[in-house]
């Protein structure tokens, strides 16, 4: 059975096999919005790892942590998780596991990848796991498989366990599939929201230089333009408006697909984007949870 | 020679004296002078100008001393010492303001001389920059008070709070040496809503023998250091100077002779805002008032449940922790905007958080932030 698929094989019936974030962007491609190209590893390989007889062991004392246990067992904890990411780590891809991974990637015309998380649960309207799981960018050929691994350790962290005991996720349900997608060197990137924090009419498009993981990460000034639905008009960032990152029609041109993008989902949306040769693609698309 | 018909270059006269200067206290004169509020006689400013002559020459020249010394000698000739205070301003300094002592009580030219000498010195030692600085000295009667006092315009609760003990120096309540007296007036009355008089054991006055530390007479231990009407006469020239200028901090006399003067005066708000550098982005909204505590990586205990966190660490388990286990009142994010990763995890755990670079507060200020986002200094 194929493990691999592509991103137009993705509907409802195979979201919870694909994670939201692939399916998401799956339904934007299909409404001809551009993305990079894409394939997913479902999580049926995840499960089988956590199913495993050496980690299901392990793996049930995770379901009993509670968030008090943080404060007296920090280190036990700790323990728990590395030795879980440890079997990960160890854990060995069939050979034909390993061809199809390849076979999916070579079809892609960059030589460098992204290898994202794409987890049900992750990027839900009330839950968004923003931040929570690994991204890894700019990975050769040769780093795909630990670079999977990688991803699928990511799940098994403090960070994420917190998340859940405190938005009541049952972290049972947490399934890690992996997004192998072609590597946009993006000249710019950034975030849009498509609807601000004090006002839904608003759109607020943050750019920075180089990757949009820059301002995700606030790792660097990022340039702000803010756009009214009602009027289409640049509202914030526009009067005596200076090129710093984006000019005024990118930034325009970033508007129209936000608003498009909202109009397919049929709700606020929080968008990665890179701009790479004048041309715009999403990253990803998911709501702004309330 | 009379000062009037002699032309003054360096020095002049409080009330002739063009006011253009950064320094607080100098524009706090200037407002005094400006609605005619009775203050300290016999004051003259020495210009800035002079310090930076001194700068260039290493001394003061001839002409510069003649008018020191005129305006020396009509002091005296009124029957009074001279006191020499300052105002030093110098940017990103604000403790130079604080480098030179005034001196009181001057009999001697050649002592006033050699202060201002000194304190020009001193400042020049001090300074970032000593070109920069804007160095005045006030120069005026040292004047027997028998009361001083400290005034807010306004405290917060639409009163007048005044601040009095017999003799000379209002440094005796800003120090805490003294227990005030403390007076409540209604600002649209003028009533007195409260008093609360303090034992005062001593007080410090002049004397022909100099400056001195006198007892106080058992008789007069507990009796207000103002009357009434002295209440009601300074609470409304305070807010004639409030309606000018907004909430004032006053220091205020009643001499000898029983006329009321202002010293000082200088702006005053009970909350006062706290202006950044950028707009401060509200990521979710609600009032709160706590203590500020600056956060670079978790403590060891929970200690800031009730706290306001400030914080450019943006780190995903970081700020996990703090949101879901640790729980403070806000969080303040001096880096990365609205739509970073950790400005959405703070948003969904609905603790109150805002953004603003370059927002500085010290630990353990207490402030508070309302839903529009604006943080307030308690």
């Amino acid at each position: 059975m194929k493990r691999i698929l592509s991103y137009q094989q993705i509907d409802i019936k195979l979201k919870n096999v694909a994670g939201n974030k692939a399916y998401n962007l799956g339904i934007l491609a299909r409404n001809s919005i551009r993305v990079p190209q894409f394939t997913v590893l479902g999580n049926e390989v995840f499960n089988e790892i956590i199913n495993s007889a050496i980690i299901k062991l392990i793996y049930k004392k995770i379901l009993n942590i509670s968030l008090a246990d943080f404060d007296k067992d920090g280190n036990e904890i700790s323990k728990i998780l590395n030795q879980i990411n440890m079997h990960i780590g160890h854990y060995d891809l069939s050979k034909t596991l390993e061809t199809e991974i390849i076979e999916s990637i070579s079809q892609f015309k960059t030589d460098h990848f992204a290898i994202r998380s794409s987890a049900t649960g992750e990027d839900g309207a009330s839950s968004s796991f923003a931040g929570q799981f690994l991204s890894l960018l700019n990975i050769d050929k040769n780093e795909v498989f630990t670079s999977i691994k990688k991803i699928w350790q990511s799940v098994f962290t403090e960070q994420v366990i917190i998340y859940c005991l405190y938005h009541e996720i049952d972290f049972n349900q947490i399934k890690m599939a992996v997004m192998l997608q072609e590597m946009i060197m993006a000249e710019k990137g950034g975030v849009i929201f498509t609807q601000g924090t004090n006002n839904k009419n608003h759109v607020v498009i943050e750019a920075a230089l180089g990757l949009g993981e820059n301002v995700v990460a606030g790792l660097t000034d990022s340039q702000r333009l803010v756009f009214c639905k009602l009027t289409n008009k640049c509202i914030e960032g526009g009067i005596g408006f200076k090129k710093w990152i984006l000019s005024l029609d990118e930034a325009k041109k970033l508007f129209v697909i936000a608003k498009q993008i909202e109009k397919i989902f049929g709700q606020p949306q929080d968008i990665e984007w890179a701009i790479n040769r004048g041309k715009v693609y999403i990253l990803q698309a998911r709501p702004i949870t309330k | 020679m009379k000062l009037t018909k002699t032309k003054m270059i360096y020095i002049q006269p409080l009330n002739q004296y063009k006011f253009n200067l950064k320094s607080k206290k100098l524009e706090g004169l200037a407002r005094l002078v400006k609605l005619e509020i009775p203050t300290v006689s016999n004051l003259f400013i020495v210009s800035p100008k002079l310090f930076l002559e001194f700068q260039k020459y290493h001394r003061l020249t001839e002409n510069v001393i003649n008018e020191l010394r005129l305006v020396f000698n009509s002091i005296k000739q009124q029957g009074d010492s001279v006191t020499l205070r300052n105002s030093i301003f110098e940017e990103h300094n604000p403790g130079i303001a604080f480098c030179v002592h005034n001196s009181l009580n001057i009999n001697e030219f050649n002592d006033l001389l050699n202060k201002i000498i000194l304190g020009y010195k001193k400042v020049i030692r001090s300074a970032y920059n000593p070109e920069q600085v804007e160095f005045s000295y006030l120069i005026q009667s040292f004047y027997s008070s028998a009361k001083v006092g400290i005034l807010l315009s306004d405290n917060g609760n639409k009163q007048i709070y005044l601040q009095a003990i017999p003799g000379q120096h209002t440094n005796l309540i800003l120090r805490g040496d003294m227990e005030p007296d403390e007076y409540l007036i209604a600002k649209k009355t003028y009533k007195i809503v409260s008093k609360k008089i303090s034992q005062k054991l001593f007080t410090i006055k002049k004397l022909t023998t100099g400056i001195k530390k006198i007892r106080v007479k058992k008789e007069e231990e507990n009796v207000s250091t103002l009357t009434d009407d002295q209440v009601i006469k300074i609470a409304k020239l305070s807010q004639k100077l409030e309606r000018a200028f907004g909430p004032q901090e006053i220091e205020c006399a009643v001499l000898d002779s029983g006329k009321i003067i202002f010293q000082e005066t200088r702006d005053f708000s009970q909350s006062k805002k706290v202006k950044f550098f950028k707009k401060i982005e509200v990521v979710f909204p609600s009032e709160v008032e706590g203590k500020v505590i600056n956060l670079s990586q978790l403590p060891k205990h929970k200690i800031i449940t009730d706290k306001i966190i400030i914080t450019r660490n943006l780190n995903i388990n970081f700020i996990n922790k703090v949101a879901f286990l640790y729980r403070p009142k806000a969080v303040i994010l001096t880096k990365g905007s609205l739509t970073c990763h950790a400005a959405t995890i703070l948003r969904e755990s609905k603790i109150t958080t805002l953004i603003g670079k370059n927002i500085s507060l010290e630990d353990g200020e207490k402030i508070r932030i309302s839903k529009e986002g604006e943080v307030h200094r308690l």
